[in-house]
């Protein structure tokens, strides 16, 4: 008896608090805009000339491009949610592979290596993570460890948002309504760290946790500018250059005077 | 309550194995009802589909799409979209099977004059809010390959014991007892008025008995069936093992690869896992068969439950080499850990009436009595002894 009375009131106690919120770290905000989407139609990019060597601005900037055939782009089937679907004016393509028109490879994560061995502090300003359109905005991006990571549902529907590192705490969390914010970090340096949403197994994102802030992320054009280089003392830098399924490779950069340029082609 | 139960104290001692317990030759109560019989068979088939659905949940990897438990997104229905739809389906299905289980065990323990019948019950309940206990810690604990196995593994306990129960509350279960008496005239004056219209199945037992004196042995089939069951479960294991270590389709072709190979060029844990389902399924296939065969030669009356293991067995290898092919669809998938959840419950179901009917051929010789506690019963007969 005491067992059966146990599992009834286990029973009443879900039903009772059954609206309550599960997560203390969550808060609803209701001032999220529901940005418009503008999502590019899927579609084979065509290789084109190789771009011209980017000049040297103010800053530290390359170029991450692709030259071959581009694999193809493959089409995000979200029919398991209807509010996907709606929220986009065409079909989606994964952000897996996303080659512009000149050839410009995006979401290219690339880091300096051979910066000065300090103790670099967490920008107080967060990097805000999206989920828009059942889809990651930013798809890769990255943190100096410990810098705040302010997760946001603009989604009229329910995602989960869980991180899968290997060093770092894993942490899973619901995010069942529009305008929820939730903040979270890691502490370790660590590398593409998987954030994915298993409610939508499409929706993936790349978080790299590191210990310096010389780094930046290719762009749709496959332009991309290294925050901070220009602090940096003139020399030759390394440059680790990474992306999801097309793999790692470096390179060099030349800074003078808190300028230099690099590019990179991915074959 | 006690004046309803006057057997439960003279059986209370008397387990499966010992349903001779002395007994006072009195009436007992009521008779194992439809309604509880229907119940039982209901809870059997609830957690067969329970355990589709579970290896749904793991077959679409949605097992942290819900990543708060008991509740779901902090409600107790969310939005049933996506990866939610899967795993809150299957947390529904599983309350309804605890529900279902409570009133079984509740039913069966007020009800029920044989008090291992009762334990029975209790320990199912208590299978059940283990197993849901389980579920909870994949959850909160991030889904653990160790903890999702043993989930996975589990649930083939529940559903045997749910079997189990199912089959003592079964009229072939009385219907055999009644078979060791040594009139089947007095048997039949034994039986409440709504038993006794059961126990004019075209089933005979004591045929049975007989087709198992003259065409073999129901021990020895009683000891393929048990070699199949366990070979089964050490299987369901290995998948188990296989699925939630990610090693489904670490060797993506079957039998063998394009140059005719048996294994890939790298062999890794995952590859070794993969492997020892795959070999082990052969020694399965083999046993549940030879299991079939046997079974269905010395019991005349289980033929139709011996070809039906054969043929799940057969369908669950082309399941199995279906996966492969197609790449692991998730609805095959799931199908295929379901159907191997059913080749353990039909062998199982074997393992238990080749046990009854080997009980009640031995019974018969030796005097024993195994009505004692069955309800409807009058207690305390005993079969001739052969002298």
């Amino acid at each position: 008896m005491l067992l059966q009375t146990a599992l009834v009131a286990g029973l009443a106690t879900s039903l009772i608090f059954g609206q309550m919120t599960a997560d203390g770290e969550t808060a609803a905000t209701s001032e999220v805009a529901a940005a418009a989407l503008s999502v590019a139609p899927v579609a084979v990019v065509e290789p084109s000339a190789p771009a011209a060597a980017p000049k040297a601005v103010a800053g530290v900037s390359g170029k991450i491009l692709f030259r071959g055939e581009a694999p193809a782009v493959v089409k995000i089937d979200m029919v398991s949610d209807p509010y996907c679907v709606g929220a986009h004016d065409g079909d989606v393509g994964t952000q897996s592979v996303v080659v512009g028109a000149d050839g410009g490879l995006a979401n290219v994560f690339v880091s300096l290596t051979g910066v000065p061995d300090e103790r670099y502090k967490a920008p107080k300003t967060p990097v805000v993570l999206d989920q828009l359109g059942c889809m990651y905005q930013p798809h890769v991006f990255g943190i100096v460890k410990k810098q705040d990571i302010e997760i946001r549902n603009s989604d009229d529907t329910l995602h989960n948002i869980h991180a899968v590192p290997r060093s770092n705490k894993e942490f899973n969390i619901g995010m069942p309504e529009k305008g929820m914010k939730v903040t979270k970090t890691f502490k370790k340096d660590e590398d593409s760290i998987m954030i994915k949403c298993d409610v939508h197994p499409w929706m993936v994102a790349y978080c790299f946790s590191m210990e310096h802030p010389y780094f930046g992320v290719s762009a749709a054009d496959g332009s991309v500018t290294i925050n901070n280089a220009s602090d940096l003392e003139d020399g030759e830098y390394g440059v680790r250059i990474w992306h999801e399924t097309l793999g790692e490779s470096s390179g060099t950069v030349t800074i003078e005077g808190g300028a230099g340029s690099f590019e990179h082609i991915y074959k | 309550m006690t004046a309803r139960r006057p057997a439960r104290q003279s059986a209370s001692r008397a387990g499966p194995s010992s349903d001779a317990a002395a007994a006072p030759a009195t009436a007992v109560g009521a008779a194992v009802s439809s309604g509880r019989r229907r119940l039982c068979a209901a809870l059997v088939l609830s957690i067969l589909y329970l355990v589709f659905m579970g290896a749904q949940v793991k077959s679409h990897h949605a097992g942290l799409s819900v990543p708060d438990w008991p509740l779901a997104f902090g409600s107790v229905w969310p939005i049933m979209t996506g990866g939610v739809f899967h795993e809150h389906w299957h947390r529904t299905i599983a309350t309804g099977v605890g529900l279902l289980t409570i009133v079984v065990a509740v039913w069966t323990s007020r009800r029920e004059s044989r008090r291992w019948v009762a334990k029975l019950a209790w320990w199912l309940l208590a299978a059940v809010v283990f197993q849901g206990l389980l579920g909870g810690l994949t959850v909160k604990q991030l889904l653990p390959p160790e903890v999702s196995a043993t989930h996975a593994g589990m649930a083939q306990t529940v559903l045997c014991l749910a079997a189990w129960l199912a089959y003592a509350c079964s009229s072939e279960w009385a219907r055999l007892a009644r078979a060791a008496l040594p009139d089947a005239g007095a048997a039949e004056a034994s039986l409440a008025p709504a038993q006794r219209a059961g126990a004019t199945s075209s089933r005979d037992p004591r045929a049975d008995a007989a087709h198992a004196h003259r065409g073999g042995s129901l021990r020895a089939a009683r000891v393929a069936a048990v070699l199949a069951m366990f070979s089964v479960y050490v299987q369901l294991a290995l998948g188990a093992w296989m699925r939630h270590t990610e090693a489904g389709l670490a060797v993506p072709f079957f039998p063998v690869d394009g140059a005719g190979r048996l294994l890939p060029e790298v062999i890794d844990q995952a590859v070794l896992v993969h492997m020892a389902h795959r070999a082990f399924a052969v020694l399965v296939l083999l046993a549940v068969l030879r299991a079939a065969q046997v079974a269905g030669r010395v019991a005349s009356g289980l033929m139709l439950h011996a070809g039906a293991l054969a043929a799940t067995v057969l369908l669950q290898a082309g399941l199995g080499a279906s996966v492969i092919w197609l790449k692991r669809p998730p609805e095959l998938t799931s199908l295929h850990v379901a159907n191997g959840a059913l080749v353990l419950l039909l062998c199982w179901l074997l393992v238990l009436r080749l046990w009854r009917r080997e009980r009640a051929a031995t019974a018969g010789s030796a005097g024993r009595d195994l009505t004692a506690g069955i309800p409807g019963h009058a207690t305390g007969e005993r079969a001739a002894g052969p002298a």
